[in-house]
């Protein structure tokens, strides 16, 4: 027999099976070029040039986990276009084709659909990067404009290849699949009759433990530090349980139906309950990867957005001003500290000199800030080990004198001693009524205030709260500090800031602090060593040099859009891409039940059945097991919800408003666009049926 | 007292495009005692399909009127229908037209639900009429795990469990091996003998031989029918080859 003709069959297989290989085109095409832009990111120059870090280290992760999904996709649909043309292969055999013609025409079919979907989805990543590029842009907020149309060859292969060679694993599996049966077992595979689903009673167990048990980390969880790890193992144990359930749970609790007679035998439960037991197991796996998805989309992309929508506020909580300079050299004297903030003030005069801008206002902070654990209505100095830090909440306190608080706002301020004024002692986990309980002191709470002029924000990854004492009780407290054995904690951190604003343009601001950045790293610590070498001659430098930090809002904008401007890109992009996998799933199962369907369907109307009655009855099925998935993924983000919150709350990025709109925004929106789908699909599936 | 009555049933199938016409039914007359069971042979493409259909209401006729029970179904509403079809008709198919998502049981009582029984009275029906048909130990098994001829049985069980007025039955023993043919028309001799109508479409001689009369259909049009009178079963066996011999070469000098 001739190639000619094998490649002729082979391509109008394709044609006349259109409906079932598109799809499958379309979404290689598009992960393709997804995979390009997402590999393609890492290795530009012009990225990577200007400032932005996070996104390509971000990716280095984020791809590998791409490109399982990727292949889990294909291979998905694969199983599906080969479960649908089996019997067209047993037709060939029976009518006189051997199977090494067969696997030709395989060859020629896999061949013509796969170029075609890589090549142009190669061509439509060179076009969407340029897209990528200007949305990456924007997100990261930077200026550089990407007008030049730069193809990265490497990458474009390394991408085109990856899923070529999926596609080559997918055809010897299918080759495989087909050697193995006889004719008439290929023209028949489809109609094969199916077993009622059994009850696996130890799957449904092993899915309610550990769906149960992710449940149960998610909603009991209190403790920031010990949620990140736990969140994950979360994750993992509900993805396992979602599996689970969707398999053995539904089956089982149609199963339990079943068995209440009273409710089976009924004109309107009966052919639903025995059609969805049908569907279920066919289904499940199918319906469980559509949740999970779905539960990534959502949460994926509520979380980034939300985070990103408050960059801009995040700046003006953590940087009010435009330059704060904070000296905390802990093992330096108070005197030596307050001489290192003069010189960086002298720095500061002189650039803003140089540079012609103005100072418009300065202010010098000094407080004291003390690591603490609270145990059990207790302060100890001792942060312990990090078990205690599990349980207990390490706890961020900052001291200010009632001389300093008068001189910093302002107003009139009375304490006496052994007391204290108290701001932001609030949080979920301490708790004291009407005194401040150290270990071997205590401070009576003589009022609350709702301002406290040194800004916390920054250490939201704590429990945070701020006193206001005398000039005694610090001392007190000092010395409570320095019992402590533990070495990092054992002196009390003294905070002395200086905080500038500048009249001048952003530009002017940005270089201003530029200059001072490096003349500080440069001078100033340099001195500060030298000082620490002649305060104590043992001194750690490595520790020294690290705690003379200028900072700056431009620079922190610059790095705060630079994180999460990057989750945000690619949140948008995998969020896009599941999106799309989820619809090719259902538009796949829609189709592949719709097949199956139309038999029953006339059945149905032949034993009595009117065409409203069958028609309403297979449409509760396909609702049932359409909205199932993101009903369990509403569950699933609502359960998550206060976890991702509290995570949220102690990167200090998060607002409770604002997460929880995006949250409800994102869920809307999928929503939409999944009954969207929805209807799309369905008519595909009622044309079929009919 | 006939229960069913066609009077000059015509249909006429017109293609999709409009153009061709095809006579399926030529003004067809005939009728049906209670308690009668009748035969209708035709080879393909007579007619025979079409006129059952039309019978089930599956079908609409171009003219005339099928009157059963004195009601003439093809003025049934089309809301009406299901209903009607459930309790009056009963049905018997070449392929069975079992649900495969149903266990036998399940789709024995299908019309029994569909008419709003309740659970109890729903399971003294099946046993009886499960007992009778053989199958009573096949109950919870599903079409696709037992034999053609048990599944045809338990097709027979869901066609007479609402007692219908009349069952109809499209080649019944179409895909059945000779043992099974012969298991299930005994079943309907049976079923006869206690007084249930039925109508059966074949090209089985065999099959026919078995019923009380046989109509040929050919062309569209009611050729020939013969009665049973006191006839044994192999000599209306030969009856009917007679008749179809007339029926092939006589219409051959027609032509």
């Amino acid at each position: 027999m001739s190639k000619k003709m094998f490649v002729k069959l082979a391509f109008e297989n394709i044609k006349k099976n259109a409906r079932l290989y598109v799809p499958q085109m379309i979404i290689t095409a598009v992960m393709t070029a997804a995979l390009y832009i997402l590999t393609a990111i890492t290795i530009d120059e012009r990225i990577s040039g200007s400032g932005a870090s996070v996104l390509p280290i971000a990716l280095k992760y984020a791809n590998p986990v791409y490109i399982g999904i990727s292949v889990i996709v294909i291979l998905y649909t694969n199983s599906f276009l080969m479960k649908q043309r089996k019997s067209e292969y047993g037709l060939y055999n029976v009518l006189g084709l051997g199977k090494k013609h067969i696997t030709f025409i395989m060859f020629f079919e896999m061949a013509f659909s796969a170029s075609a979907s890589i090549l142009s989805g190669g061509v439509l990543g060179l076009i969407l990067y340029k897209l990528a590029t200007l949305f990456l842009s924007y997100v990261l907020r930077v200026n550089t404009v990407y007008s030049e149309m730069k193809i990265f060859w490497g990458m474009l292969l390394v991408s085109m290849l990856t899923f070529a060679g999926v596609y080559v694993f997918t055809f010897i599996c299918n080759v495989i699949s087909i050697l193995r049966l006889k004719p008439l077992q290929l023209v028949e595979s489809k109609k094969k009759g199916e077993r009622e689903p059994k009850v696996k009673a130890l799957l449904l167990i092993e899915g309610l433990i550990t769906l149960g048990a992710g449940y149960y980390i998610a909603l009991t969880t209190k403790h920031s530090i010990t949620a990140v790890s736990l969140f994950f193992f979360a994750v993992v144990l509900v993805i396992v349980g979602t599996y689970s359930l969707f398999t053995a749970g539904t089956i089982f609790i149609l199963k339990m139906l079943k068995k209440n007679t009273n409710f089976y035998y009924n004109k309107k439960h009966m052919t639903a309950v025995s059609g969805l037991l049908y569907r279920m197991k066919q289904n499940a796996v199918g319906l469980a990867s559509i949740c999970i998805l779905s539960t990534m989309v959502i949460i994926m992309v509520s979380v980034s957005s939300s985070l990103f929508a408050r960059v801009d506020s995040v700046i003006e909580e953590q940087m009010p001003n435009d330059m704060e300079a904070s000296i905390t050299y802990g093992d330096l004297s108070e005197e030596k500290n307050l001489e290192v903030r003069k010189i960086i003030e002298e720095v500061v005069e002189e650039e803003a000199k140089k540079q012609g801008v103005e100072i418009a206002y300065k202010q010098e902070r000094n407080a004291y800030a003390m690591a603490v654990l609270y145990k059990e209505g207790v302060i100890y100095s001792d942060l312990m080990d990090y078990n205690a830090l599990k349980e207990n909440s390490p706890i961020q306190l900052f001291c200010i004198t009632d001389q300093e608080y008068e001189r910093l706002t302002g107003k009139n301020c009375k304490v006496a001693d052994d007391s204290a004024i108290v701001y932001g002692l609030k949080t979920n986990n301490i708790k004291f009524d009407d005194e401040i309980v150290f270990s071997d002191l205590k401070l009576k709470i003589e009022k609350t205030i709702e301002e406290y002029p040194i800004p916390m924000e920054a250490y939201k990854f704590f429990d945070c709260f701020g006193i206001i004492v005398t000039q005694k009780t610090m001392d007190d407290l000092e010395a409570f500090q320095l019992k402590s054995t533990d070495e990092m904690t054992n002196e009390m951190d003294h905070v002395h800031d200086v905080v500038f604003n500048f009249k001048g343009s952003e530009s002017q601001k940005l270089k201003l602090s530029q200059a001072v950045e490096k003349r500080v790293d440069k001078i100033v610590n340099k001195k500060a060593k030298a000082y620490a070498k002649a305060n104590n001659p043992k001194g750690h430098e490595n520790e020294i040099s690290r705690r003379g930090m200028v900072s700056y809002k431009a620079g922190l904008r610059e790095s705060l859009y630079d994180t999460y401007g990057s989750l945000m890109f690619i949140a948008v992009i995998l969020g896009m891409i599941f999106l799309m996998v989820t619809v090719i799933i259902i538009y796949y199962k829609q189709i592949s039940e719709g097949y199956e369907d139309r038999g029953r369907f006339q059945i149905m109307q032949k034993v009595g059945m009117s065409e409203r009655e069958v028609k309403d009855s297979i449409k509760t099925q396909v609702l049932i097991v359409f909205f199932l998935p993101v009903a369990v993924a509403a569950v699933h983000v609502l359960v998550a919800y206060p976890l991702i919150e509290s995570l949220l709350m102690m990167l200090g990025l998060a607002d409770k408003a604002i997460t929880r709109c995006y949250t409800v925004g994102t869920y809307g929106i999928f929503f939409v666009v999944y009954v969207g789908i929805y209807l799309f699909t369905s008519k595909v599936y009622y044309k079929l049926v009919r | 007292m006939s229960i069913l009555e066609v009077n000059n049933l015509g249909k006429i199938y017109t293609s999709r495009l409009g153009g061709n016409k095809v006579e399926a039914l030529k003004s067809v007359s005939f009728s049906v005692e209670k308690g009668e069971y009748v035969a209708i042979m035709g080879e393909s493409g007579s007619g025979k399909t079409t006129m059952l259909n039309i019978l089930a209401a599956l079908d609409r006729a171009t003219s005339g009127q099928v009157m059963l029970e004195g009601n003439e179904i093809t003025k049934i509403k089309e809301s009406k229908l299901a209903e009607f079809r459930r309790n009056k008709l009963g049905f018997v198919f070449q392929d069975f037209n079992l649900l495969d998502t149903f266990t036998l049981k399940d789709n024995i009582l299908l019309p029994l639900v569909l008419n709003g029984k309740s659970a109890k009275n729903i399971d003294e029906n099946l046993e009886e009429i499960a007992g009778k048909l053989g199958i009573k130990e096949l109950l919870n098994k599903y079409p696709y795990e037992v034999s053609g001829g048990q599944r045809q049985r338990a097709a027979v069980a869901r066609a007479v469990i609402t007692d219908p007025t009349i069952i109809l039955a499209d080649e019944p023993t179409g895909a059945l091996d000779s043992k099974s043919t012969d298991e299930l028309l005994d079943m309907f001799e049976t079923l006869n003998a206690s007084g249930q109508t039925i109508l059966m479409v074949t090209h089985s001689t065999k099959a026919a031989s078995r019923a009380g009369r046989v109509m040929f259909i050919k062309d569209g049009e009611l050729f020939h029918q013969i009665y049973r009178g006191n006839s044994t079963n192999d000599e209306m066996y030969r009856k009917i080859t007679d008749s179809l011999t007339v029926l092939l070469t006589g219409g051959d000098n027609n032509e």
